[in-house]
């Protein structure tokens, strides 16, 4: 629920000129979802919602009107990727006006199909979110018991950075269970581990949904699509696809805020938190660092230590 | 068409990323001195490891490429001060990610060679390519792995 | 539009253990692609047993475009080998004929509508129309459309029987068989049919009523074209395109998008041409070798989209480039949804004509 002061509020700031713009979500056409809703006038800030159908990174949609005065509202993952954004350059505090949120994670509507023996989302027709609640016909669901499988584990839930603050607090867990799969990954076989890799990337089929979902892509020419010199070939089998994301994701190192956007993106179901939790796993490790706390911080991959991991090198 | 690995005479194809200011000097240094080294390394000279990016590693692997070498100043000698204190993280994250993923480790491979080290030139290239030949032809990313010749259909 | 077929003729009904055996039948002689449930959802794929197809689907996830127009096609390979300094060969697509099984109206629209542009217009696409002939088309009509569906509003509906050769209408346990074309007539022969009485003609006739009548209200589409004549320079598209992720999977889903790119690509002493669907959305579909590009924004892409959809295709082939199967609605990531898109359309163009006649 978006609380009524915070939207008096940025009603105020859109009315005042204080924002040119803010970005948050308004219900969407397909059952239990919800679409980003770009906002301009006052009298349009009865559209914006908030609830566990939530689930876009709206960090995304800011570069392109870095320029401008932009509100946003963002979750606490959200929230870290624009402190990355900062980091990295790309946005500046004074133009921002954060609505930040203590979030208790975001819906995947691939679970409720399951628990409602449907095949696709559009026929979960009348499904509504009560509360904590997907009521579907009789089927009364706890949202905790659907979330997105990121969000079970998820230890960064209150916003990092906000000029308003909604939602609850909370007492964050530990890391120990966030990289449970990828210990799991890591225990198999190599053979296992490839086999799993390469069913995994099967499913893609070169739509860039991930890439085009995630704040933290934002380079004018990906190389995905650079001609000279040509990577890849837009040929969706592989080697290709291994290729696109084996480097997009490497290109995340470091970066990555662990928000899910990708993996919920993408239409194929490609579980690309399996590769991105990696990734995020060794930079912690190695490099003391986890993504998006501190705007002043330098990532990983932009300094060293003399005294860094050196035992891989022959 | 060269299809890898089909042939009893295969030799491991080795692509070595070499600094010019350490790495390349001491690969220049064991061909001086007539040290004895297999054969199976192709150079690319660059400035400094610290300029080798990860496409080109997985690239190379992409392309056919049996294996990798990347090798650079040891940390604190680098001619540009910190290149290969920068690339000393990259590949390091890229080392375990590749072999998280499945790719057989000891393809890709990291050294710090000085020009001075003409015979640790030697030693680096010989146990890389005994590893690589150990492992086989590399199927796994290798573009040219898959036959040319068979139609691609509805998947 | 040219849309549209005769009246089907009823040639009799029969039951799905009939058709079944049928299928058994045309499995021999046919590739027959099918609906079939995998991995928890349908897609259309080679049937392995007739047993195998997903009867009660709603609709596949996927298009069935892939089976005339692959989404990766090799078009053709060259190699230089130490005796052939050059040898180029051209692929020769499958031959054979295929069978797609179980289609819905909206799709087997949706195929006559892509044969308006690569065949049947100004020239043949050689590799299409070689996976393309000799295809036989049986329908499945749609009982259930989806909250998403708008065939309707293309004056057609889950019963259209356009496309197909055959289109079956479920009556219970019977299933009432049309004939749609004479390649229908001919695959006819095959079944095993009986006379329809009118216990079960009734019931295909009720079905019908009730599919139709499941169809989400919305504007009617034919004619749109016309409002979309004075709307290049409006702000709505800038409006409607701002979430827009660029990712392509609408035109990936879409089975009237048929926009492809060609690429070579060298492999040392050979190498290979292939042709792979390319996608409007994205950022470099129009990008000019020079650095230029004509399209530089989502705006602009997402006007291009909706006019060659709604006003090029219509003139050009007299056909629009969309049949309202909904994949686009249900699949997109951020659930930009065409229908609001040309709802907006037919708004700014009623604002336009009350400005003009002040």
């Amino acid at each position: 629920m978006l609380p009524d002061e915070i939207r008096a509020t940025i009603g105020e700031w859109l009315a005042t000129g204080e924002v040119d713009l803010f970005i948050g979500w308004e219900p969407g056409t397909v059952p239990l979802t919800a679409t980003p809703a770009f906002v301009r006038r006052p009298d349009e800030v009865d559209r914006l919602i908030w609830d566990a159908t939530c689930e876009h990174n709206l960090a995304r949609f800011v570069r392109p009107y870095r320029d401008k005065t932009v509100g946003i509202m963002v979750k606490g993952c959200d929230a870290r990727a624009l402190i990355g954004l900062m980091q990295e350059g790309q946005l500046k505090r004074e133009r921002l006006r954060i609505v930040g949120i203590g979030c208790d994670g975001v819906i995947d509507p691939r679970r409720v199909c399951e628990r409602a023996g449907v095949e696709s989302v559009e026929e979960l027709d009348g499904a509504q979110l009560e509360g904590d609640v997907v009521v579907f016909g009789d089927l009364r669901i706890p949202v905790a018991e659907i979330l997105f499988a990121g969000c079970e584990t998820c230890n960064q839930r209150d916003p990092q950075v906000y000029d308003l603050r909604m939602g609850p607090e909370h007492d964050e867990t530990s890391l120990a269970d966030r990289y449970a799969h990828v210990e799991a990954m890591a225990a198999l076989s190599e053979d296992e581990r490839w086999e799993r890799f390469t069913s995994e990337i099967a499913k893609c089929n070169l739509c860039y949904a991930c890439r085009n979902a995630c704040p933290f892509c934002y380079c004018n020419v990906c190389f995905a699509e650079q001609t000279n010199p040509q990577w890849l070939t837009p040929t969706a089998h592989d080697p290709d696809v291994s290729f696109f994301q084996i480097i997009r994701t490497f290109h995340l190192a470091g970066r990555c805020v662990a928000c899910g956007a990708c993996t919920r993106a993408c239409p194929q179901g490609v579980d690309l938190r399996l590769m991105l939790d990696k990734l995020c796993a060794d930079v912690a490790e190695l490099y003391d660092y986890v993504a998006g706390e501190d705007p002043e911080a330098k990532p990983p991959l932009t300094t060293y230590r003399q005294d860094d991991y050196n035992d891989f090198v022959l | 068409m060269s299809i890898a690995g089909e042939s009893t005479n295969w030799e491991p194809k080795i692509l070595a990323f070499l600094c010019n200011w350490c790495s390349y000097a001491g690969a220049d240094l064991a061909g001086t001195s007539r040290i004895q080294y297999p054969p199976n390394v192709r150079v690319i000279r660059v400035p400094c490891s610290g300029r080798v990016n990860p496409l080109h590693i997985v690239s190379a692997l992409r392309q056919g490429a049996d294996g990798v070498l990347v090798s650079g100043c040891h940390p604190g000698d680098c001619h540009y001060l910190s290149g290969n204190l920068y690339a000393r993280r990259r590949f390091a994250l890229l080392q375990r990610y590749l072999t998280y993923l499945g790719i057989e480790p000891g393809r890709v491979q990291f050294s710090w060679v000085s020009a001075s080290e003409g015979g640790r030139f030697a030693e680096v290239v010989t146990e890389v390519t005994e590893a690589v030949r150990a492992l086989g032809p590399a199927k796994r990313l290798n573009v040219r792995a898959e036959s040319i010749v068979a139609p691609m259909e509805l998947s | 539009m040219t849309l549209s077929c005769e009246a089907p003729v009823v040639a009799g009904m029969i039951s799905r253990q009939a058709l079944e055996e049928a299928l058994g039948g045309w499995m021999q002689s046919w590739r027959v692609i099918a609906p079939v449930r995998q991995d928890g959802e349908v897609r259309f794929q080679p049937l392995d047993e007739p047993a195998a197809v997903a009867w009660d689907y709603a609709n596949a996830k996927h298009s069935a475009k892939g089976v005339y127009l692959p989404q990766v096609e090799r078009l053709l390979t060259y190699a230089r080998t130490r005796d052939d300094l050059n040898q180029v060969k051209a692929t020769d697509p499958p031959a054979g004929p295929t069978m797609l099984f179980g289609l819905r109206p909206c799709d087997a629209r949706a195929r006559l509508m892509v044969d308006q542009v690569m065949v049947d217009g100004v020239c043949r696409d050689r590799y299409y129309a070689a996976r393309r002939d000799g295809t036989v088309v049986v329908g499945l009509a749609c009982e259930h459309p989806r909250s998403t569906c708008f065939c309707g509003a293309f004056d057609s509906g889950p019963y259209d029987a356009t496309g197909s050769d055959i289109l079956l209408r479920s009556a219970g346990d019977m299933y009432l068989v049309d004939v749609v074309t004479e390649r229908g007539a001919e695959l006819a022969k095959d079944l095993a049919l009986e006379p329809v009485d009118d216990e079960h003609s009734q019931r295909a006739e009720q079905a019908q009523a009730k599919a139709e009548g499941a169809l989400r209200p919305m504007e009617r589409l034919v004619g749109i074209e016309a409002a979309l004549e004075g709307l290049w320079d409006d702000p709505l598209w800038q409006e409607i395109s701002a979430k827009c992720l660029a990712c392509g999977t609408c035109t990936y889903l879409c089975p009237t998008c048929h926009c492809f790119a060609v690429e070579d690509r060298a492999l040392g002493d050979g190498g290979e041409r292939v042709r792979a669907w390319d996608s409007c959305m994205y950022a470099g579909f129009t990008a000019h070798a020079s650095g230029h590009n004509p399209r530089p924004d989502q705006a602009s892409r997402w006007r291009q989209r909706v006019m060659h959809k709604f006003s090029y295709l219509p003139e050009n082939v007299d056909a629009y480039g969309c049949v309202g199967c909904g994949r686009c609605v249900v699949s997109c990531p951020v659930n930009l949804d065409i229908r609001q898109v040309l709802a907006r359309v037919w708004a700014a163009a009623r604002t336009q004509a009350e400005e003009s006649a002040l």
